[in-house]
């Protein structure tokens, strides 16, 4: 019953929030070809180190490539859907936080799903063109099984990543601005899109239990590229289930103690 | 004078206001350095020929060096600039007698000083002590280079910020000057691995004289006189970048319409 209320909610707000973006198609086209430009800078600099040497911590070019469209992919689908978690330090520092609590609705669902991110499905699209490219060129057994699996890691790979982010959101209950935090989060996600074999053993402890963003990018895509059921890639959907509700918990003490700032 | 120290100091102050903003910034950089360098460490672990572009303690030299320049440099005054347009919040600097275009300059000082304590004086500290940087007479050139490329930085996010006056938000056009800049002015990837064409072309862009002619004065073995040539250039990069950003202001200036009352 309560999903059914959540639901109709979300489609109406996702509909006004469609119709407010729309009216500002120039910014669309604009901030995509930023969020293009940018992933490409990435993709560039990958391709021109290739030119240089065969394999990247023993994974080859278009295996990296297909790291870096699993990663595209599941943090397009968090900057689509919950891009929202940009704006809360705003929120927090003017004190209009407060209007999420007042409403009969979960405030942090009612605050990650106010706002959706179109110029997302950009990167998107380029994600999933880097898969198909990087896919035909690894010559991947695209099953029906390995679709569905597919699917659901890149919906934990995003779940995983949106945890982290809102974790950090929810620190602004405490520091009042968590900006800086939000931002750290946001740049460390780098370490997913590289193989993690590249790192030494104490990066790749921190970014499998501590912080653990290899799961947004390289650990799941290990499945399709090593074309077998390894353990760290079934490691994705329990993760992502032990945050969500991390990040509820947290969100949950931070609400309690929340004061609005300014008068 | 007064008034320019005055500004620096107020916008200095609410920049310091938020200690823990300045931790964080400075864990977040600390992060990023230590991924590049494992990044490139793994580039370099199985050497198959690529130290024939550029040996790895050169990528790390010129890369952090270019990092740290980014870290002092991106002030994201555009951002603040398009506030105050999009709010209308500009026609208070219209009317007090200190210009516009100084009051931001000196934002923009304000909050450098501060990425120089959070970001740029750290990583250059590891720098220096790590590659034993001699600090000779490069050292003066390198420090003036860089106010220059603070010039240079400040009229580009100025002129992005007067596009608030044709769109209703930056983002956008922000994302893709912070994209091209890091990638084509050698933040991102040494130039040295770009095709050599493409190498000569940047050369006459003002992408050159944003990093790469301060971090040529420190680290190039080149004379004196090469030395002050690239320094000549990078001014006059400069002064034409402010005169663009003048005129496009005054133009701009003229479509304000302030809503409200």
């Amino acid at each position: 019953m309560a999903i059914k209320r959540y639901a109709s909610i979300y489609l109406k707000l996702l509909n006004v929030n469609i119709k407010s973006k729309l009216e500002f198609a120039a910014d669309f086209w604009i901030s995509s070809i930023g969020l293009i430009l940018t992933n490409l800078t990435s993709l560039f600099t990958l391709y021109f180190i290739f030119q240089h040497i065969p394999m990247l911590g023993g994974v080859s070019y278009y295996d990296t490539i297909f790291i870096f469209s699993f990663f595209t992919i599941s943090t397009s689908l968090h900057q689509i859907f919950f891009d929202n978690i940009w704006s809360i330090w705003i929120h927090f520092i003017e004190g209009s936080f407060i209007k999420y609590c007042l409403r009969p609705i979960d405030s942090m669902f009612y605050y990650l799903t106010e706002s959706i991110d179109p110029k997302g499905f950009s990167q998107l699209i380029l994600g999933i063109a880097l898969m198909a490219y990087s896919g035909a060129n690894l010559n991947l057994n695209w099953s029906f099984i390995n679709i569905i699996f597919l699917v659901v890691l890149l919906l934990c790979a995003t779940s995983i990543y949106t945890s982290l982010m809102t974790i950090a959101a929810a620190l602004g209950f405490w520091i009042t601005d968590p900006f800086e935090v939000i931002s750290l989060v946001n740049r460390s996600k780098d370490f997913g899109k590289y193989p993690i074999t590249i790192f030494n053993n104490a990066t790749k402890f921190i970014i499998t239990f501590v912080l653990p963003l290899g799961f947004v990018g390289f650990y799941p895509s290990t499945f399709f590229v090593k074309d077998t059921i390894n353990f760290m890639s079934l490691m994705t959907v329990p993760v992502a289930l032990i945050l969500f509700f991390a990040q509820r918990l947290i969100w949950k003490a931070g609400l309690n103690r929340y004061i609005p700032a300014g008068s | 004078m007064g008034n320019a120290v005055k500004f620096i100091r107020l916008n200095m102050m609410i920049k310091l206001s938020r200690k823990e903003s300045f931790i964080f910034s400075l864990f977040g950089n600390i992060i990023f350095f230590f991924l590049t360098y494992q990044l490139w460490h793994g580039i370099y672990a199985g050497d198959s020929g690529i130290s024939s572009v550029l040996n790895f303690e050169a990528v790390i030299l010129k890369l952090f060096l270019a990092m740290g320049l980014a870290s002092f440099l991106n002030t994201n005054i555009e951002w603040f600039i398009s506030r105050d347009i999009l709010s209308g919040n500009i026609q208070k600097y219209l009317l007090i007698p200190e210009k516009f275009y100084n009051v931001k300059f000196f934002e923009t000082i304000g909050t450098s000083i501060c990425n120089l304590f959070s970001n740029t004086i750290p990583l250059f500290i590891f720098i220096f002590i790590k590659f034993k940087i001699e600090l000779n007479l490069s050292f003066p050139l390198f420090l003036f280079s860089i106010l220059i490329s603070l010039i240079i930085i400040y009229n580009i996010d100025l002129i992005i910020g007067l596009t608030s006056f044709h769109t209703e938000a930056i983002w956008g056009i922000s994302t893709i000057k912070t994209a091209i800049i890091a990638f084509l002015a050698g933040a991102v990837i040494p130039l040295e691995f770009l095709p050599l064409g493409f190498q000569n072309f940047l050369k006459y862009t003002p992408f050159e004289y944003i990093y790469q002619v301060p971090i040529k004065l420190l680290t190039s073995e080149a004379n004196i006189n090469e030395k002050m040539m690239m320094l000549l250039m990078q001014i006059i990069c400069g002064l034409i970048l402010t005169a663009l950003a003048k005129i496009i202001f005054a133009h701009s200036v003229k479509k304000i319409t302030i809503n409200g009352g």
